[in-house]
């Protein structure tokens, strides 16, 4: 197959279209708006439990043996927060068009 | 694609967004998961400053097990998204698009299974070693290892349950 026609032959294939449609419309929030919000707030809300158990960790223990597993649980919300939010911003962002009623993403 | 660098098609498209569309169909599973691999890493660097590496070991592999199966989650429902919705699959066969579908769809069945497996494992661990440690009855020691038992059997019957359900699905898809 050469290059011209193939190149025209999948241009016009109308079944990858729907299928490309379906793949950008199922499992995508109502309103991305109101979505991002709480996912922004939830984001925050865990930043801040994860930074509070830092500073309890760099002031409040005498003994460093005590301090390593405050470390530990910070370090782990604070990548459990991040890694979280990157994933769901990567899904978000392939939402394009009308959001398939029934398959929506409410929370993230 | 041969020969066609920097030229988008539409397959590349739909291979694009199945990949973004995988994250937002499984991304509870893919959360939860996420969260389960750092509690066990976390745990794992933890018990290995105390100096119990057998132990430390054990969960690290736990959270090995719990990254692969969300990569192989991804994986499933990547190389699946495209034909599970209409499109022709000529280099796969029926029976491994089934299974590879029957493994995206029931995504957040199987964490949660896994969660049901691997917590129960890692807690009979640590009822053992803590056995283990000295200065305890005989009586305490004893209820401490038949607490660990019937932990392990609660988690095989999970993986029996896990397994089933996994079979249950292949073979319904498939008669």
């Amino acid at each position: 197959m050469t290059f011209g026609y193939k190149v025209v032959f999948l241009a016009i294939d109308h079944l990858q279209i729907a299928v490309a449609q379906d793949l950008s419309s199922r499992y995508c929030p109502h309103v991305q708006a109101v979505f991002l919000m709480r996912f922004w707030g939830l984001f925050a809300v865990f930043a801040v439990v994860a930074l509070s158990l830092f500073l309890a960790a760099y002031r409040g223990m005498k003994r460093p043996s005590g301090r390593t597993p405050l470390y530990i649980v910070a370090g782990a919300l604070l990548l459990f927060a991040v890694g979280s939010g990157a994933l769901v911003l990567y899904g978000l962002s392939g939402c394009s068009g009308v959001t398939a009623e029934g398959l929506t993403w409410d929370w993230p | 694609m041969d020969g066609y660098r920097g030229i988008l098609t539409p397959v590349d498209v739909v291979w694009g967004l199945g990949a973004k569309y995988c994250v937002r169909q499984d991304a509870h599973a893919f959360m939860w998961l996420w969260g389960l691999f750092l509690g066990f890493a976390g745990a794992a660097f933890i018990v290995f400053r105390r100096r119990r590496r057998f132990e430390a070991a054990l969960l690290l592999f736990f959270a090995f097990c719990t990254g692969a199966l969300g990569l192989g989650i991804f994986y499933a429902c990547y190389a699946s998204a495209p034909y599970s919705m209409g499109l022709g699959a000529p280099g796969i066969s029926a029976v491994s698009l089934t299974a590879l579908m029957c493994l995206s769809q029931g995504a957040f069945t199987l964490a949660f299974l896994w969660t049901a497996i691997a917590l129960p494992c890692s807690a009979a661990l640590g009822l053992v070693a803590w056995g283990r440690s000295g200065g305890k009855p005989a009586a305490l020691r004893a209820c401490l290892y038949a607490g660990a038992a019937l932990l392990l059997l609660f988690a095989s019957t999970n993986g029996f349950v896990a397994f089933f359900d996994f079979s249950w699905c292949w073979s319904r898809r498939l008669f």
